[in-house]
């Protein structure tokens, strides 16, 4: 009989080079995925709607004396006696720094679900990358990469990953220590390890007034807890295994655990500011993607204000 | 033999058993495997994981079942034993064993093979010589020898389809013991009683063994086939059959030639009953082809009855002069005939309806008479044919008709297919300017066939023709009117005879086709007909014994194969008879065209039990019991089998499989859905390749374009100038349809008449030209199919110009035609009618000139019975199949390019011309509306019926 749950590649974690190369292979197809989750995402994203320096259009406005005369628009003015300005819409580069948690924990998949965790993961964060440097964010990733200002950042991100520099992205949490106040902070992991270790970690953080996006991602097994009869589970982090005589029985108290855990989580980070989202690998990316990037553009943070 | 009838074939192994507390202790310890899980949340797991007690041992009666799983492989690996085989060889000398390799010991030889076997292991560990020997075929070369000897011999033994018995056999042993006495005479056999049964127990006896067993399988249910008849619809089957107490139902099976089934039919016994008849109904198609009738799980000779040619029907071959009317089937004189003879004979499927062509191709199928109904006179070659067909032992049975009595005195009397002189005409009673009464019958004279036959009062003649007066007129009459005319006469020629109706086989002559009568009268002069293909046979009747050789055998178990060179040719005696002896194998003797067939069961053969000798010898009886020892080994095993499934379905539950199968059971039917739409998906897209890939052959594209629109056609002479204006003048019609008429045909094409198709046109013009080679066979055939399925031709003599001489006598072109038509089966022709349908299908017309107006156009004479007092039309159902003219149509009507008439008219009318073009537009329309202009003229009345 078959397990219900596994590890996507259960390699020796030892061979560094083996996985890497395995997560080198998962890219492109993730790349490839994000791009069309970023492609639904995008049909709704309208700007900044404020004028200011940037290449869309905003708005024609008369000129006003001391305006530099490269800004008049000849075209529009031509047409009546006044001179006209072409206003463009406000765009500002602003750094957003990404995180995803690829340690082997997020390697788990069950059959619930198509995807593993860490699939999951690296699309969210190829797609993030994609929404916002096509909306002309610097994007970056603790640790591993510069910010960057660039149309393909996500295939950018994608080919620094590729190359063999994705086990640096192995603990729940990044260093946070370099990032400055006036950017964003989106971290992509399971957050299964200690909770007090993730708080303790984001609490300057987000007290230096950077914001900060949370995205919890989980596989359906974990959550229900399909598992019945004698079962030996094996932590794939540390490879510690326990035996489960009748799984079923301890079915109810398990759930009851993992939901508080997650409420306790969520609850604190919330309090200090930053959002917290919950996604499950068998609902679609662009759930995950759609929530975040309300965030992101101010719509949420209202709503998580109201949380606070 | 031990008190309880359970032995163990391997005993040692239930020492195994003791092992059974090792196995429990064994299971008690070691707990199933869990299922390995890999969990990312493990920390909340563990937390919630407290200390639980898991069960480190299985629960005990899963260890119970384990247990009882192995005892019962240890038990069956023992082999046990349900009434284990028991000793019955108690003999102290020479033993003889007698095996019946007859037919009845064919479906039981296993058992025969393996108790004879026992039987010689016993003798062999006896040390006793034996002598082993087959009771059905004599033997030279037996000895008394070791067991071991004789298993070989035994080996060689087979079952053959022949009577039990052979007392030669006895003689054999007898001359083996060259003095010596048998201890124990052992007979294994089937008890069913045979001619020499007791003659060949007498002889045993006479060896004078110690004691004397036989053995008996269980044969109860033998059944054999005594006999078989072939009844209209049916096969009539009687069986005999061994044990009579209970009842039994039987599937009885027909097989043709190539042993495919092709008949089938299930017969039920009460219990008390022996024998018993039964029918298996059957198209009567099917019925002649059945060579071989078996019961089914009758694997034995008996089971099996052959049929040879005196079981099957007549076959007849019906050709018919009338076109084909597919309006009005019921009316038709082949209808009457074949209602008439159905119930007794076959009609041959005529596939070439053409007498000229077909009839060689009917004689191949072995026709015992040829009906032909309505014909007058016969293509030259196939006279001869026929002639030669009836002389050879065919009989012809013709019917009269308008078209035989149209043939002239002098013709008839030439006709050497026909029995008399016949006058020129018909003789018709009772009609309108006759005030002779219709006629009856009289009574049918000794020397007739027909003699017996009751006739009843409402039989009336009211046509018929006559014969002419002649010395032998009477002798050769089998019917005759109350007048004395002759109604039905015959004549024998070589071994073959001819029989003329001299009525139509439909009801406008007379309503005898109609009676119980005309049905009795066609049986009496069929079953005066044989199978002319099984006649060269017959041709051997000479007054020495001949033989027949063997063409296919029958197996011991009832099938037919190939003869071999080890059967014997069958002998028949001068009389017919054939010599059977019991060891003539059963089979068919003969050849592919016809063959005896000899059976092993005669006609009120029964099966019965033979009586035991009656003597005051030690005779014991046992049947043969080997089928009763049980062995437990295979059943325990699948228990086992059962167990263990029942074993991995509980592990399978306790680790969780089946909550889990229910959780995922949506995805599965998913999965499985998909797969079915796949697979419908592929199928249906190959099957429609296959749709494409049958449709379209090549051609098609061709037959497709003639058929798209109406296209005339012209018969190409050879001669250039007539070709010409045929082409010419049929494109100059053309033009003058499209502009006056609805009709748009292509332009017109030459046909050859040998090689082209003709069907596609509906009418094809015919110039006459003297100079013309005459048409080959072939192309007359094709021009006669081509009337007969409704196409028309056009004759156009060009000479009505010249036709007019002085004397009288025809022209050039008009002898021509005559010999053209003369091979052809052409209806009486008359004149245009003033009330035909041609004169009224466009243009109202009266006469149809073309370039001369002197001529007549000549049609299809209309049935006599439809031209009816008020009717003002006729023809309308059936559209003439031929025309002739001498007007030249074709030069009226011919244009050039620029539309300007070629030949001038005679006399130079243009009116005349136009009526040239009226005639053709006319009969062109005649041709593609056929009876819907005949309608058309009704209109006026219908309209005030209608009230309008």
């Amino acid at each position: 009989m078959s397990p219900i749950g596994q590890i996507s590649n259960v390699a020796d974690q030892t061979d560094t080079l083996a996985r890497g190369r395995l997560r080198a292979a998962l890219i492109p197809d993730c790349l490839v995925e994000a791009r069309r989750v970023a492609n639904i995402v995008i049909a709704g994203w309208h700007g900044r709607r404020k004028r200011g320096t940037g290449d869309n259009f905003w708005q024609f406005r008369q000129f006003t004396q001391g305006e530099s005369v490269s800004n008049i628009d000849w075209r529009k003015s031509a047409r009546d006696d006044q001179l006209y300005v072409r206003d463009k819409e406000w765009e500002t580069a602003h750094t957003i720094w990404l995180w995803a948690d690829l340690s082997p924990s997020m390697q788990f998949q069950s059959e619930m679900s198509e995807v593993s965790k860490e699939s999951r993961s690296l699309v969210i964060l190829f797609a993030l990358a994609e929404i916002l440097s096509r909306s002309g964010e610097r994007i970056g990733i603790p640790g591993v990469m510069d910010p960057i200002l660039a149309r393909n950042g996500a295939e950018r991100l994608a080919q620094v990953l590729a190359h063999n520099r994705a086990q640096n992205l192995k603990s729940t949490m990044p260093d946070l220590s370099n990032v400055k106040r006036l950017s964003d902070i989106i971290v992509i992991s399971d957050f299964l390890g200690d909770g007090e270790e993730i708080i303790s970690q984001v609490a300057p953080v987000a007290q230096r007034g950077t914001r900060g996006h949370l995205i919890e991602v989980s596989d359906p097994a974990e959550e229900i807890f399909p598992y019945t009869g004698r079962i030996e589970f094996r932590d794939p982090e540390t490879n510690a295994r326990l035996v489960a005589g009748k799984a079923s029985t301890i079915a109810e108290d398990y759930s009851i655990a993992y939901k508080n855990r997650r409420t306790a989580l969520s609850d604190e980070i919330r309090r200090m500011g930053w959002s917290y989202t919950h996604h499950r690998t068998d609902r679609a990316a662009s759930e995950a993607l759609a929530s975040v990037h309300g965030f992101l553009s101010g719509l949420g943070a209202n709503q998580s204000g109201s949380a606070i | 033999m031990s008190a309880i009838p359970f032995a163990f074939g391997f005993p040692l192994a239930l020492f195994a058993l003791v092992l059974l507390p090792v196995i429990w202790w064994l299971n008690r310890l070691t707990p199933p495997k869990p299922t390995q899980e890999p969990f990312a949340p493990f920390e909340i797991l563990a937390r919630v994981l407290k200390k639980e007690d898991t069960p480190a041992k299985s629960p005990w009666w899963l260890t119970l079942l384990r247990v009882i799983l192995a005892a019962i492989i240890i038990i069956a690996l023992a082999e046990p034993i349900l009434n284990p085989r028991e000793e019955r060889l108690v003999a102290q000398g020479p033993v003889l064993i007698v095996v019946d390799n007859s037919w009845a010991s064919a479906p039981d030889w296993q058992q025969y093979q393996d108790t004879a076997n026992a039987l010689l292991n016993e003798a062999e560990n006896n040390d006793l010589p034996v002598i082993i020997a087959q009771s059905a075929l004599p033997q030279n070369d037996l000895s008394l020898g070791t067991a071991d000897q004789a298993r070989q011999v035994l080996a060689s033994f087979e079952p053959v389809p022949i009577e039990p018995y052979q007392s030669d056999v006895i003689a054999s042993i007898e001359t083996t013991l060259a003095g010596r006495k048998i201890d124990t005479a052992i007979i294994l056999t089937h008890n069913v009683e045979a001619e020499n049964t007791n003659a060949f127990f007498d002889k045993l006896l006479a060896l004078d063994p110690n004691r004397v067993e036989f053995i008996n399988p269980d044969n109860s249910n033998l059944i054999g086939i005594t006999s078989a008849r072939n009844e209209s619809t049916s096969v009539t089957v009687d069986l005999t059959r061994m044990s009579a107490q209970t009842d039994a139902t039987y599937q009885v099976t027909g097989y043709d030639i190539q042993s495919r089934p092709i008949v089938n039919g299930t017969i039920e016994f009460e219990a008390g009953e022996q024998t018993k008849t039964a029918d298996i109904a059957a198209p009567f198609e099917l019925l002649n082809d059945v060579v071989r009738l078996s019961v089914q799980d009758n694997k034995h000779a008996a089971g099996t009855f052959l049929l040879d040619d005196r079981f099957q029907r007549r076959k007849l071959a019906l050709f018919s002069g009338e076109t084909q009317d597919l309006i009005n089937p019921l009316l038709t004189p082949s209808h009457y005939i074949q209602r008439a003879a159905q119930p007794f004979a076959d009609f041959i499927d005529v596939t070439n309806a053409d007498l000229t062509t077909g009839f060689s191709t009917l004689i191949e199928q072995g026709p015992s008479a040829l009906i032909l109904s309505d014909i007058g006179s016969l293509d030259a070659d196939v006279e001869t044919e026929l002639v030669q067909w009836i002389e050879k032992g065919g009989t012809l049975i013709r019917f009269a008709g308008a078209s035989l009595a149209a043939l002239s005195t002098s013709q008839s009397g030439d006709d050497p297919l026909l029995p008399v002189r016949l006058r020129s005409g018909e003789r018709q009673f009772g009609g309108s300017l006759t005030w002779a009464e219709p006629k009856t019958l009289s009574a049918f004279p000794q020397n007739s066939p027909f003699f017996g036959i009751q006739l009843s009062n409402d039989i009336v003649v009211r046509r018929q023709v006559l014969a002419e007066p002649s010395l032998d007129l009477a002798d050769n009459t089998w019917a005759s009117l109350d007048d004395g005319t002759p109604l039905v006469t015959a004549k024998s020629m070589g071994s073959g005879r001819i029989v003329l109706f001299h009525i139509s086989a439909e009801t406008t002559w007379s309503n005898l086709p109609l009676t119980g009568e005309f049905a009795e009268m066609l049986r009496r002069t069929i079953a005066l007909s044989h199978s002319t293909a099984t006649s060269s046979s017959n041709g051997s009747e000479t007054a020495q014994t001949s033989f027949l050789p063997p063409f296919r055998t029958m197996t011991a178990d009832g099938t037919l194969v190939t003869a071999d060179g080890s059967i014997n040719p069958l002998e028949i005696t001068p009389s017919g008879a054939t010599v059977q002896n019991h060891l003539t194998r059963p089979g068919l003797f003969g050849s592919q065209d016809g063959w005896r067939a000899i059976n092993l069961l005669e006609e009120d053969d029964l099966l019965q039990k033979a009586e035991l000798p009656d003597t005051n010898l030690d005779i014991t009886t046992s049947t043969m019991t080997l089928g009763s020892a049980v062995e437990f080994k295979s059943w325990l095993l699948f228990i086992a089998l059962i167990l263990l499934f029942i074993d991995a379905l509980i592990i399978m539950f306790m680790s969780g499989a089946f909550s889990r199968l229910r959780m995922t059971r949506s995805n599965v039917f998913a999965a499985k859905a998909s797969i079915i739409a796949l697979a419908a998906l592929s199928f249906s897209a190959m099957s429609v390749n296959d749709g494409f890939a049958q449709d379209s052959q090549v051609g098609d594209a061709e037959i497709i374009e003639k058929l798209e629109s109406t296209q005339l056609a012209y018969v190409i002479t050879g001669d250039r100038q007539i070709d010409r204006i045929s082409e010419l003048g049929l494109n100059g019609l053309n033009f003058y349809l499209r502009t006056r008429t609805a009709l748009e045909p292509s332009p017109s094409v030459g046909l050859d008449l040998e090689t082209d198709e003709l069907s596609f046109h509906p009418l094809i013009y015919w110039p006459i030209s003297e100079t013309a080679p005459m048409p080959s066979k072939e192309a007359m055939s094709n021009v006669e199919n081509f009337m007969k399925r409704g196409g028309t031709v056009l004759f156009d003599t060009r000479d009505a110009i010249s036709n007019i001489s002085i004397n009288g006598s025809t022209s050039a072109r008009t002898q021509k035609l005559r010999q053209i038509l003369d091979g052809l089966i052409i209806p009486p022709l008359e004149p245009v009618p003033i009330d035909h349908v041609l004169t009224k299908t466009f243009y109202l017309l009266d006469k149809f000139p073309g370039r001369y107006s002197g001529g007549e156009l000549w049609v299809e004479a209309l049935k006599p019975e439809t031209s009816g007092e008020n009717q003002l039309v006729n023809g309308g159902d059936g559209v003439s199949s031929i025309m002739i003219t001498s007007n030249d149509f074709a030069g009226a009507w011919a244009m050039d390019a620029s539309r300007r008439s070629i030949l001038p008219m005679v006399p130079p009318d243009e009116r005349q011309r136009t009526l040239a073009f009226r005639s053709g537009v006319n009969i062109i329309m005649y041709m593609l509306t056929g009876n819907y202009k005949a309608d058309q003229v009704h209109l006026p009345a219908l309209l005030e019926r209608l009230g309008q």
